[in-house]
């Protein structure tokens, strides 16, 4: 009992074997009965991934009404990432980084699609058929249910029969939760009785993918694609899975056959531009993800789309093409307003072009975005610093320092800014800091024996410049015989 | 016009939680963490007369970083963006979680935090169903009952299955 009264917190759980056949729901229906005799109001939450679970409130009779909200923690955008890149195709986003519709829209036709397979499980086709086009109308390019609607088409046409359509629908309503060996002694028993048929295939294939068997599941692709040469998904599918096996040129090559076959399936594209950005390609991902875009605008906010502009973006900031840069960081922020790092870069390239006061208000909404975004804060930092505004780099500095307490450079620029301003107390411990982060910086030796200096520390300013002696390259000529001149001086000083 | 917030007692805030579950009147998810103790207690006040409540849990059970519950009288709610600032200023919370029909928080979340993000729906009770499975046994739990899976506790109800080769008891629900 966790809620306030009258409401009564429902929970429950099944096992493992038993799931997929009503019982959730069932439970549900009974328990809240169980309820009412009791005077309580049934209520409960789940996670907004487990669709099983909503789907089994929902079946029994409760409704959605509301969402836990809650500031998110920053992630951080990690420029090039390919690996991560990877985890966020099409049909398993992470929620972190969807907008709410597009979260809406894929949980929307996965509780449908999932609805249609225990339909068809129980042999209820029509059923099935209409859940699977509900599901359709939430994602119209959802590729495992399509083939679910072109089995049920297949039922009409008398190309497979009943009995082994309801037992393929069976293998796939078990394969998600439960045994996937299970299912593929099902979808065996339909192969050998059909084996001319491709959707199984297909379903076989994707078993496979789930027990790891990759080079069966690509036997089942291949088999699949000799019966149905014309049939787009199974290319799509045989993509995906070179694309989880970082087979990038094998992936790109069955996308583009998919398109090839139906130019209109927009996944496709996506994929492919996925697989591009991978291979550091991102002139032509970004081709195919503003087709993708068209057909789906849907997809604007995913990472991997904003990302490809991000990435390209910093690549020109990188090779000092700085409006080639805008142009990109302008339509990732286009496509994703919210993402701070976007902001920050953009900043980044007009200080370049020295429009400064556009790169504040960039460098001021990157840190309204995410107030704790060290970058954004040490960037205006050194803006402000370039523009002689002292005060105003050294909060920005200190800000910086304060999120990020090992920020170098944060350190090197408050120490640099303190001499300056011949408040050489303060410097010496940033150059202290920024001596034990990066012992090889001889700068701050050589700043930190300056302020020691200054400060009467003799002692330690001698060794300080002796330090600075110890690492300065020979080209410092000046500088190493000034050094060397204070710790002739320095040593009579202390001496007396 | 002296707007502050203080920590308090749990059972100064209470006549006031009170009228904030009779205004709300739907399930509140971190209601039991008052009484156990996992919260703090701000009172909010207008030039010293008791306006509101705050309460703050953490997203660990012994920190106190977030703001869960925030109460404002009706006749004063027209300062509840004038307060809440007050009550992170008190409290030092950085993160705010509330439940999307709770309106008054929520609306201090569009307002206060940028990046916001929902990780739970909530259900409340729509239809009474009529679903059969004569498979089945729905019955109160019995001591000898076993638990299907050792990291989940059995509840007061669990469902039994009644045919062969199930036969273990497989579902537990906690009400």
């Amino acid at each position: 009992m966790h809620y306030n009264m009258p409401f009564a917190d429902l929970y429950m759980d099944v096992k493992e074997a038993c799931r997929r056949k009503g019982y959730a729901s069932y439970i549900l229906q009974e328990v809240k009965k169980a309820c009412y005799l009791a005077g309580r109001v049934p209520a409960a939450c789940c996670n907004i991934g487990t669709i099983a679970s909503r789907a089994a409130l929902i079946k029994a009779g409760l409704k959605a009404c509301g969402f836990m909200l809650i500031k998110r923690r920053y992630q951080k955008f990690k420029p090039m990432n390919r690996k991560l890149i990877l985890f966020y195709i099409l049909f398993s986003f992470s929620s972190v980084f969807s907008q709410t519709t597009g979260e809406t829209v894929v949980a929307g036709a996965l509780v449908y699609n999932y609805k249609g397979l225990e339909a068809g499980a129980d042999g209820d086709l029509e059923t099935a058929r209409t859940n699977f086009e509900r599901a359709l109308n939430y994602m119209p390019y959802f590729a495992r249910t399509l083939v679910n609607v072109q089995i049920c088409k297949d039922v009409e046409a008398r190309i497979v029969t009943r009995r082994h359509a309801v037992l393929l629908f069976s293998c796939m309503n078990n394969w998600g939760s439960a045994d996937a060996v299970e299912s593929l002694k099902l979808i065996n028993v339909v192969l050998r009785k059909n084996p001319t048929y491709t959707p199984a295939y297909l379903l076989r294939a994707q078993i496979y993918r789930k027990l790891k068997r990759f080079e069966d599941a690509e036997t089942d692709y291949y088999k699949a694609l000799k019966l149905s040469p014309e049939f787009a998904l199974t290319n799509y599918f045989r993509g995906k899975l070179f694309s989880s096996l970082q087979k990038y040129n094998q992936a790109i090559s069955d996308f583009t056959r998919t398109i090839e076959k139906d130019a209109t399936y927009a996944p496709a594209f996506l994929e492919r531009g996925i697989v591009l950005t991978s291979i550091n390609k991102h002139d032509r991902a970004i081709q195919d993800f503003e087709i993708a875009l068209k057909a789906w605008p849907k997809w604007a906010a995913t990472f991997t789309i904003f990302g490809a502009y991000l990435n390209r973006g910093m690549q020109n900031i990188e090779k000092k093409r700085y409006y080639a840069a805008l142009s990109d960081l302008n339509r990732a922020i286009e496509l994703n307003p919210k993402f701070a790092e976007s902001y920050l870069n953009r900043g980044i390239a007009f200080q370049n072009l020295r429009e400064f006061d556009k790169a504040i208000l960039d460098y001021n909404y990157a840190i309204h975005l995410e107030p704790e975004y060290a970058a954004a804060y040490y960037n205006r930092g050194h803006l402000f610093q370039t523009r002689k505004k002292s005060d105003l780099s050294i909060a920005d500095y200190l800000s910086t320092v304060e999120i990020e307490p090992d920020h170098k450079q944060a350190h090197y620029r408050l120490g640099e800014l303190y001499i300056k301003l011949k408040q050489f107390e303060k410097c010496i411990p940033h150059f202290a800091k920024v001596i034990e982060l990066n012992p090889g910086n001889y700068w701050a030796y050589y700043w930190q024996a300056l302020a020691l200096e200054k400060t009467k520390n003799y002692r330690d300013a001698i060794n300080s410049y002796i330090a600075f002696l110890e690492k300065v390259p020979a080209e410092h000529k000046n500088h190493k015989v000034f050094a060397q001149e204070r710790i002739k001086k320095l040593t009579k000083v202390a001496a007396k | 016009m002296n707007l502050s917030a203080s920590k308090s007692e749990l059972k100064t805030i209470l006549s006031l939680r009170n009228l904030f579950l009779q205004e709300t009147n739907f399930q509140i998810r971190y209601d039991a963490c008052h009484e156990r103790g996992w919260t703090d207690s701000y009172l909010l006040t207008f030039d010293g007369v008791e306006i509101g409540y705050g309460s703050i849990n953490g997203q660990e059970i012994k920190n106190r970083d977030t703001i869960f519950e925030f109460y404002i009288i009706p006749p004063f709610r027209q300062f509840a963006s004038q307060i809440f600032p007050e009550l992170i200023k008190a409290s030092g919370a950085s993160l705010i979680e509330c439940q999307s029909n709770d309106f008054l928080l929520t609306s201090m979340l569009y307002e206060f935090s940028p990046n916001i993000s929902a990780d739970v729906v909530l259900f409340e009770d729509h239809v009474a169903t009529v679903y059969k499975n004569p498979g089945v046994v729905f019955r109160a739990t019995r001591k000898d009952d076993k638990r299907f899976d050792p990291e989940v506790e059995l509840g007061e109800y669990v469902l039994e299955l009644e045919r062969r080769g199930c036969s273990n008891r497989w579902i537990s629900v906690a009400l």
